[in-house]
This record gives structure tokens, C-alpha cells and sequence, in this order.
């Protein structure tokens, strides 16, 4: 299908970069991800890839083509806005039609396709409806319906559940999810909801005030934070500032003030001893009263939360507050607020940030 | 581990040859905007901004040589004839505002205030003043209440008096001409901010415990004062620019309109151009309060009002006086639409000595078919104010398609331009196209338009477009970017968007423009005298003519015809603007 290349890309509205030398590669027949909080260009980025926009610097490569300047009625993209965009005075079979006329496809043709692509969306039966005359999850499928019905080569979806109910869009999301490996189409998604992200992306690229992040696949976005704004925006992390006071093979030793802790060495050049660092720990991994009690730290239960399968401790040690997230039915659940434990983690599990940002 | 510290796995960081054909696809996507919008600028500085500037410089010209004479003619003291006539200007325009603030006010209060039998329609029928064009409704006036009209007359043989008590001329007539139609604006402004009216805002203040009069003086004058002062400045405004009346009443009562005109009869064009800079500027300071003051009140727009509460009266006695008084203010009002429907139905020399009209018949509207002189007039009228409104539709898509979503450097610059002709009374704007289109010029293809059948429907063009863009601006505005965008990304061209997607949507509000934009071309006087040629006389001229041949009833035919048209038009307007469809027709 299609495969996708930004290079250097930017684009300025007035004083604002709203992308910033981004170059990023998407691969044919994956479901890409751009993550990041409001107003940090997605969706610049998205409309650049769809045409709407024109770049001020880069270029766009599909399948090796030069795309950067190509009139957005001449790329083969199909799009889902995130208000869905359907043409009011149409009804559903004209709007799922319009693509297809518009390229002047036979009659007879133009019926088969959009009986077929309402079937993929699950809506034979509403042909006859106005946009009007639908539900919200209804229009958004109607909306993405009407992007694949031209069999484009890459989808691009902005926060397409961004308008459904909480219900709504869990089920909405498993059903792109679907219908994207089913067509094996490159698809772009934008959101700024990392769990969403997390579970429908092959790949995701989190982008921070126009610039990217870090690429990877949800494991590693999770597991692997590369800053500490990534580790923030992903998830509910503990991120700790210290000191590098040793480095030891694959380890670095890092003085947090309250306690030391040995953490993984990162790929690139370790830091130097003495430079302030931030690490970062996810809560899963802090274990209160681990086995293995060589790396921790000593802390008091500050609050238990008890949250179905999981239960939340929040420890302090000095002035920095700790939360650990452990399975209800363990032992360490059991803790209560006052008590002292001694946190442990894996050295492979305490990562240190780039403090790039 | 792949990833981890390494924010920007990059992808190919060294560019692609760009493909050949690059550097016009760029061009294309980025200039495309500046294309229509250097159209659009040049369609408006040949048509507007040129004739403006001639006529500026023109004014600092005498007999071909620059010079300030002009203008120390026009404030000279010893021959202060064009400082009267400024004077006389503002004096009535002052006059007209006061009038019109107190009738519009008070009869917005009023409706607003009681719910009685038939106060609903009562309410409505307030606005039958604006179904009138200018001209008609002076005709009319001058046979209702005139030198030998009809309301002088029945109290002359009321009252058995030897001649009429009064006749309509001068100052006085052009100032009840003035209230009757512009107290409207005061009406529907005052109306609409009392509907957003919060009336808890005066419960708040009672329980505050201010008194009735501190909360009129400190929370409902100053929430209703944004209305008042826009409708102020507005009806200012066309007073300044108001033509019809003081054409036809003045005598020598002279406005300074009125000075354009004759300088421009006398052939002194340089003074005429003065007289229009400075008419001009008035009206021009006018509106940039007017913006400027309504740019710095928005907020009391924002509130979303409860509405005065309407009170019902339920006294017996009351509900009829109340019922009473809307029954005789409703037919005051349509006074004049009713004489202008007598005098067309009565035939040619049968109502000579008596009070009232002896015969009624329909021989004048056949008159309208047979008769070349009667039907021309409409048929030219139409022709041109047909033209200018295609025109006008052509250009509002393109110009309002650039206001409302184009992306480019001068768009206020192009919001600024567009409006001007609305600011700019009539006679300005006529005055200023004799002296630019007086000689050949690149844009009008080498030929002199003045003197030929295209100055008027020109004319019309620059006068009333500004109607269609704000209507067509409107509806674009509604009209979400991103229903254009996924068609083009749908694969349609941006003439399929146009016609599948763009059209269908802002059509009614394109149609309600060009509708108005034509009935206005169609009634329109000012421009019309100051243009028109033996071949293109439009119906306003047609008017003027029957009444110096005395065919008042012809003449009266001629304003049923535009009457009607313009009710027509209100009704289709109103279905498709609601209430807007009252205020754009101003
Ligand atoms: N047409 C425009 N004109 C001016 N500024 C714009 C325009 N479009 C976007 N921007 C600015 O560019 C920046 C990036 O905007 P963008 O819409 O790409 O963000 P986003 O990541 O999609 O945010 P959100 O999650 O809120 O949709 C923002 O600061 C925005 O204000
Ligand atoms: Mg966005």
C-alpha cells in the first residue's frame, strides 16, 4: 500500500511552530500513532500528510514520491475528521458516494462500493439517512465509511473518538482496530489519549510543542521511556531527581538524597559522575517488602488506595513521594498508613532520562 | 531495548530530488489564495478606490491646476452657502436621530413590554416602512400631506377653512419623512437588545436593595445604551446621506447632498468633488465609531438574556385602549402603502376638485403593458439591477470565500474596502465615477463609461455589493472548513467542492443577498438622476417623469410594482434569515 516519509518537516502559523523538523517513517500497512498533548502539531502534522496544509521546510515521500506540494485532491488519502465533517445536505449513501463520484466511477460501481464499505462499518440500512439523523458513534462511522469507500492508500483518522461516550469508544477503537488489519492500510491516527495509543498503535511518535519525542512501539513508549516528558505523558510514573555517583558496567549508581539506587545504564554515553540526572521508576516495579533487598529505598506508607485488582500505596521518603501499584491479593497490600516498608526495585527497572527537554 | 534514549530514530534525513514540475505546485498551493485575492483587490480599486482618489484629488484642483480653492470656497464666510447647507445637514441629521430614538424607543418598549389581542402582528407590522423605496415614499408623503394632498384637504372641509391648514415642504417635511423611515432602526436595534435583555440582572439589583430608578440609571440604561448609540450613529449617518427627500421637499431648505448635485448641474465638478471629501469624511468618521464602538461593547452582546419579561395587560379597558392604539399606529404606518395604492387605481383626469378620488379602476396597471413609456423604465430597471446583481453574486462568492477562510496578509485591508461603498451615501459614490470614468482608462477597456448605459448598472454594483458579501460572508462563515477539506481529500477538484459542496450550503444566504441587492438596484433614485441616460431611464426616473406630466396615477403604478417587489423579497428573506432579513436590508 503505502509507504510514508516525513523529512525536516515545519510548519509556522505567524510566530508559532506548530512542527518542528520532524522526520519520521511510517511502514506500509501500519497503524501509526501521533501522541501528545493539545497543541503540540498533530494534527499540522496529519494535514501536511493529507495536503491541507503546506509545508514551510521538508518534504513528504510516499513510495519514494515527492508529494511535499501535490494538491490534496490528487493524493490517494482517505481522511476522518475529528468532527467527522459529513456534508449536511447529503445523506449517507451521497456522502459515502462522494469520493467515488467525484472520480467518476460507473453508477453501478459507486452502489456496489458504498453497499460495501457501509457493511464494513456496520451500517447497511441507514443509506437513506441524513447526517442529521444519526447517533455520534453513528456519523463517525459513516465518516470512515466514506474515507475507505475510495480505497486510498493511507487512512489518516484525527481523534476520531474524541466526540463518543466512554462506552462508545471502546468499542469504536476495537472496530478501527479491526477494520485497519483487515484492509492492511497505512494508517495515520492522531490523539492525545495514551491508553488509546498504547493499545491500537503497531507504532507511536510522541510529539512535544511541534518536535518529537521518541518513536517506538507501545512497549517500548511504556517500558522505555527516553524523557521524562514522555515518562510523564504516558503514564502515572515515579520521576525522581539525582546524582550520578558511580558507574559500574552496565549499572550507574544514582544518589536521590533519600537513598541510592542502582539503575540501567543507558545506551548512549553514560553520565558523567556527579551530573544531575532524572530517573525514572513505573509503580508496578517498586516492590514494598521485595525479595530482593539489595536496591531500594526506606519509606512510610503515606495513602492505600484499594482499586479492585490492584492497590495503590503512596510512600514518602523525605520530600519525595513514591507511589508503588501491587496486586490486592499480595502481602503488601496489606500495609497501612503510618507503616515503614522498604522499597525495592530491579536495577534494569530504574531508568535514567534524557534531559534533553 | 531499541529506542530507549534515542528521542529521533531517524528516518532519511537527506531530501529526494525534488520531482520537475515542483516549483509551479508550490506556487500553485501556496499562491493560490494571493491569485483570487489580487483579483478581487483589483476589481475593487478600479471600481472604488480609484474613482475615490480622483475625486480627492479633483478637489484639490481648480480649473486643472492644484489648489485649495475649493475648499476655501466651501468655508468661506462670505458666501456661506455651502456652510448652511452643512449646518442644515447636520442640523437634521441631529434632529432625525433625536425623533427616530424617541419613536423607536418607545414603541420597542412598549411591544416588548405588554402582550395584548393582536400585539404580536402589531409588533410585525412596525416594519412595513422598510418595504418602501426612498423615492416612493416622498411621493407618497407629498400626496398624503403635501400642498393640495389629501390629509390638508379633509380638514379643510372639516373644519370648513378657505384653503389647507399646512402642506409638506422644507425642513419640517424632510424631518417627518426622515422619522417615518429611520425610526426603524431604533425600533429593531433597541428590540433585539431587549430580548437579550437579562431581567435578572434588575431582580438582582432590587434585592441589592437599589431602588427602581438607581437600577434604570445604573443597570438597564447602561445595557440598552449599545443599541442606542449604533442606532444613533446609523441613523445619522443615512440622514447625512439621504437624497430623495431633500430633492423633492427642500426648496431652498439645501442639505449638503443636495450642494453635490447642483455643483455637478453647474458643471463645477472640482467643487463638487470638495462637497463630496467632505460629506465623505462625515460619514466615514461615522462608521469607524460605529465599529469602533461596538468592537469595545461586545460583551453587552454575549449575554445570553432572558428577555424582558412580557407583561399581559388583563384590564379590560386597557387591553382595548392597548388594542386601540395598535390598530391606529399599524394603519398610520401603512398610510402612505395605502395612498400609493389609491392614486394607482385612479384613472387619468377623474379626480380634479374633489377631496377624495371619485372613480377607482385597474386602467393604470394596463397601462404597464401598453403604454412604452411606463413599461421601459421597469424593463431597464430589472436589466440593470439584474446585471449588477450577477456581477455581485460572482464576486461576493470570491471575496467572501477570501474573508471567511482565506489565509492571507490585507484581509482586513479587503474586509475595510468591501464595506466602504456601504458607508458612502449615493452621490459620493456617483460623483466620484463621473470624474474617474471620464476618459479612457485601462479598466474599462480603453473606453469613457460615462455618458453610456454601463455607469448605472456599475453604480449598482459598487453601491449594494457590500449587501451580498455580508450575506454570503454569513453562511460561509457557517460553513465548516472542514466539510471543504474532506472533499478534497475525497479526491473531488475544487470546482466539484464548489458546486457539490460550498454552493448548496451558503445558497441561501447568496440568494437572500442577491435578492436584496436587487430590489435595492431596482428603487434606487440617488445614483439613478445622477447617471442615467435617454437609454437606460430606470424606474425611479420613470416616476419623476409621470409626475411632471402630472400621471400621478402612472407614476403611483410604478411604485406599487416596487412595493410589492420588495415585500416579496422580505418574505423569502425572512424565511431564510430570520430576523436578520430585516437588518440587511439597510
Ligand atoms: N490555521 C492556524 N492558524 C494559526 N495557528 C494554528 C493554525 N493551526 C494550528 N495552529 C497552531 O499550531 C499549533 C499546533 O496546532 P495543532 O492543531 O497541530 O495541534 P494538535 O496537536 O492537533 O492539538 P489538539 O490536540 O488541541 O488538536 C497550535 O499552537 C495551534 O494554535
Ligand atoms: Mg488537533
Amino acid at each position: 500500500m503505502a509507504h510514508i516519509q516525513l523529512i525536516g518537516l515545519s510548519k509556522r502559523f505567524g510566530p508559532v511552530t506548530a512542527v518542528d523538523r520532524v522526520s519520521l517513517e511510517i511502514h506500509d500497512g501500519e497503524f501509526f500513532t501521533l501522541l501528545g498533548p493539545s497543541g503540540c502539531g498533530k494534527t499540522t502534522t496529519l494535514r501536511a500528510i493529507a495536503g491541507l496544509e503546506t509545508p514551510d521546510e521538508g518534504q513528504i515521500v510516499v513510495d519514494g514520491k515527492d508529494i511535499t506540494y501535490l494538491p490534496a485532491n490528487r493524493r490517494r488519502v482517505g481522511m476522518v475528521f475529528q468532527n467527522y465533517a459529513l456534508f449536511p445536505h447529503m445523506n449517507v449513501f451521497e456522502n459515502v458516494a462522494f469520493g467515488l463520484r467525484a472520480r467518476g466511477e460507473p453508477a453501478q460501481e459507486i452502489a456496489h462500493r458504498v453497499r460495501q464499505s457501509l457493511a464494513l462499518v456496520r451500517l447497511d440500512g441507514f443509506a437513506d439517512r441524513k447526517p442529521g439523523q444519526l447517533s455520534g458513534g453513528q456519523q463517525q462511522r459513516v465518516a470512515l465509511a466514506r474515507a475507505l469507500a475510495c480505497r486510498p492508500e493511507i487512512l489518516l483518522l484525527d481523534e476520531p473518538l474524541s466526540n463518543l461516550d466512554a462506552k462508545l469508544r471502546e468499542e469504536t477503537r476495537t472496530e478501527i482496530q479491526r477494520l485497519q488489519k483487515e484492509s492492511g492500510i497505512t494508517t495515520v491516527y492522531v490523539t492525545h489519549d495514551q491508553s488509546e495509543a498504547l493499545a491500537l498503535s503497531d507504532r507511536i511518535a510522541v510529539m512535544n510543542n511541534g518536535r518529537l519525542e521518541q518513536v517506538g512501539t507501545p512497549a517500548e513508549i511504556y517500558g522505555k521511556p527516553a524523557t521524562a516528558f514522555v515518562a510523564r505523558f504516558i503514564g502515572q510514573v515515579n520521576v525522581l531527581a539525582g546524582t550520578v555517583q558511580a558507574v559500574e558496567g552496565s549499572r550507574v549508581l544514582v544518589d536521590l538524597g533519600v537513598g541510592r539506587l542502582w539503575a540501567e545504564r543507558p545506551r548512549s554515553d553514560p553520565p558523567p559522575v556527579g551530573k544531575t540526572v532524572q530517573v525514572c521508576i513505573h509503580p508496578e516495579n517498586l516492590e514494598p517488602a521485595g525479595a530482593d533487598s539489595s536496591n531500594g529505598l526506606e519509606a512510610q506508607v503515606e495513602l492505600v488506595q484499594f482499586n479492585g485488582v490492584t492497590t495503590l500505596l503512596r510512600f514518602r521518603a523525605g520530600a519525595v513521594t513514591l507511589e508503588a501499584i501491587v496486586l490486592s491479593r499480595s502481602p503488601a497490600a496489606g500495609l497501612r498508613r503510618g507503616m515503614s516498608a522498604r522499597l525495592t526495585v530491579a536495577p534494569e527497572h530504574v531508568l535514567i532520562l534524557d534531559d534533553a527537554s | 531495548m531499541a529506542g530507549l534514549n534515542d528521542p529521533q530514530p531517524q528516518a532519511e534525513t537527506r531530501g529526494l530530488p525534488r520531482p520537475s514540475g515542483q516549483t509551479w505546485s508550490k506556487f500553485w498551493a501556496v499562491g493560490r489564495t494571493y491569485l483570487l485575492a489580487a483579483v478581487v483587490f483589483a476589481v475593487l480599486l478600479s471600481c472604488i478606490g480609484y474613482p475615490l482618489l480622483q475625486t480627492v484629488l479633483l478637489s484639490f484642483t481648480r480649473d486643472g491646476q492644484p489648489s485649495l480653492a475649493n475648499y476655501r470656497d466651501f468655508f468661506s464666510l462670505s458666501r456661506p452657502v455651502n456652510l448652511q447647507a452643512l449646518g442644515n445637514s447636520l442640523y437634521l441629521s441631529v434632529v432625525t436621530v433625536v425623533l427616530c430614538a424617541a419613536v423607536g424607543a418607545a414603541l420597542a418598549l412598549f411591544y416588548h413590554r405588554y402582550r395584548f389581542p393582536g400585539s404580536q402582528l402589531f409588533s410585525t407590522l412596525v416594519i412595513t416602512p422598510i418595504v418602501f423605496p426612498p423615492l416612493v415614499s416622498v411621493v407618497s408623503y407629498m400626496w398624503l400631506f403635501g400642498e393640495g394632498g389629501v390629509v390638508p384637504g379633509l380638514i379643510r372641509d372639516i373644519f370648513g377653512l378657505s384653503k389647507p391648514p399646512f402642506g409638506l415642504s422644507g425642513f419640517g417635511g424632510i424631518l417627518l419623512i426622515h422619522v417615518y423611515t429611520q425610526f426603524i432602526y431604533f425600533y429593531l436595534l433597541v428590540s433585539a437588545a431587549l430580548a437579550r435583555f437579562d431581567h435578572s440582572l434588575e431582580e438582582a439589583a432590587y434585592v441589592l436593595g437599589a431602588s427602581r430608578w438607581y437600577t434604570l440609571r445604573r443597570v438597564t440604561v447602561p445595557l440598552l445604551l449599545p443599541a442606542f448609540v449604533a442606532a444613533s450613529l446609523i441613523v445619522f449617518m443615512v440622514s447625512m446621506s439621504s437624497f430623495a427627500a431633500p430633492y423633492m421637499l427642500g426648496g431652498r431648505f439645501r442639505v449638503l447632498s443636495m450642494q453635490i448635485f447642483v455643483s455637478k448641474l453647474n458643471g463645477d465638478m472640482d467643487m463638487a468633488a470638495a462637497q463630496a471629501v467632505i460629506l465623505g469624511m462625515i460619514c466615514i468618521l461615522v462608521v469607524l465609531a460605529l465599529r469602533a464602538y461596538e468592537g469595545r461593547s461586545q460583551y453587552t452582546f454575549a449575554g445570553k438574556g432572558l428577555g424582558i419579561r412580557a407583561v399581559p395587560i388583563t384590564r379590560g379597558s386597557a387591553r382595548h385602549l392597548a388594542f386601540l392604539g395598535g390598530v391606529l399606529l399599524s394603519l398610520v404606518l401603512m398610510l402612505p402603502h395605502i395612498m400609493l395604492v389609491i392614486i394607482a387605481l385612479v384613472p387619468q383626469g377623474t379626480w380634479t376638485w374633489q377631496t377624495l378620488p371619485p372613480v377607482l379602476a385597474f386602467d393604470n396597471f394596463r397601462f404597464l403593458f401598453t403604454r412604452p413609456d411606463l413599461w421601459l423604465p421597469v424593463r431597464n430597471s430589472v436589466l440593470m439591477a439584474g446585471i449588477a446583481t450577477v456581477a455581485g453574486v460572482i464576486f461576493a462568492l470570491v471575496a467572501s470565500y477570501l474573508l471567511t477562510k482565506g489565509r492571507f496578509r490585507g484581509r482586513g485591508l479587503l474586509d475595510a474596502l468591501v464595506m466602504v461603498p456601504w458607508a458612502l451615501p449615493g452621490t459620493i459614490i456617483a460623483i466620484s465615477m463621473i470624474i474617474a470614468f471620464n476618459r479612457p482608462l485601462p479598466t474599462t477597456f480603453g473606453k469613457v463609461l460615462v455618458g453610456t448605459v454601463w455607469m448605472l448598472p456599475l453604480a449598482y454594483f459598487i453601491n449594494f455589493m457590500p449587501l451580498i458579501v455580508r450575506a454570503t460572508s454569513a453562511s460561509l462563515q457557517q460553513l465548516d472548513n472542514s466539510l471543504i477539506e474532506s472533499a478534497l481529500t475525497l479526491g473531488a477538484s475544487w470546482f466539484t467542492v464548489f458546486r457539490r459542496v460550498i454552493l448548496p450550503i451558503v445558497m441561501p444566504g447568496v440568494l437572500s443577498g442577491a435578492l436584496l441587492m436587487f430590489v435595492q438596484a431596482f428603487g434606487e433614485f440617488t445614483m439613478s438622476i445622477l447617471l442615467y441616460v435617454v437609454d437606460n431611464r430606470p424606474i425611479s426616473i420613470g416616476i419623476l417623469e409621470r409626475m411632471q406630466f402630472f400621471e400621478l396615477g402612472e407614476a403611483a403604478v410604478l411604485g406599487v410594482l416596487q412595493v410589492v417587489l420588495m415585500m416579496i423579497v422580505l418574505i423569502i428573506t425572512r424565511r431564510y434569515l430570520g430576523a436578520r432579513a430585516t437588518q440587511a436590508f439597510f
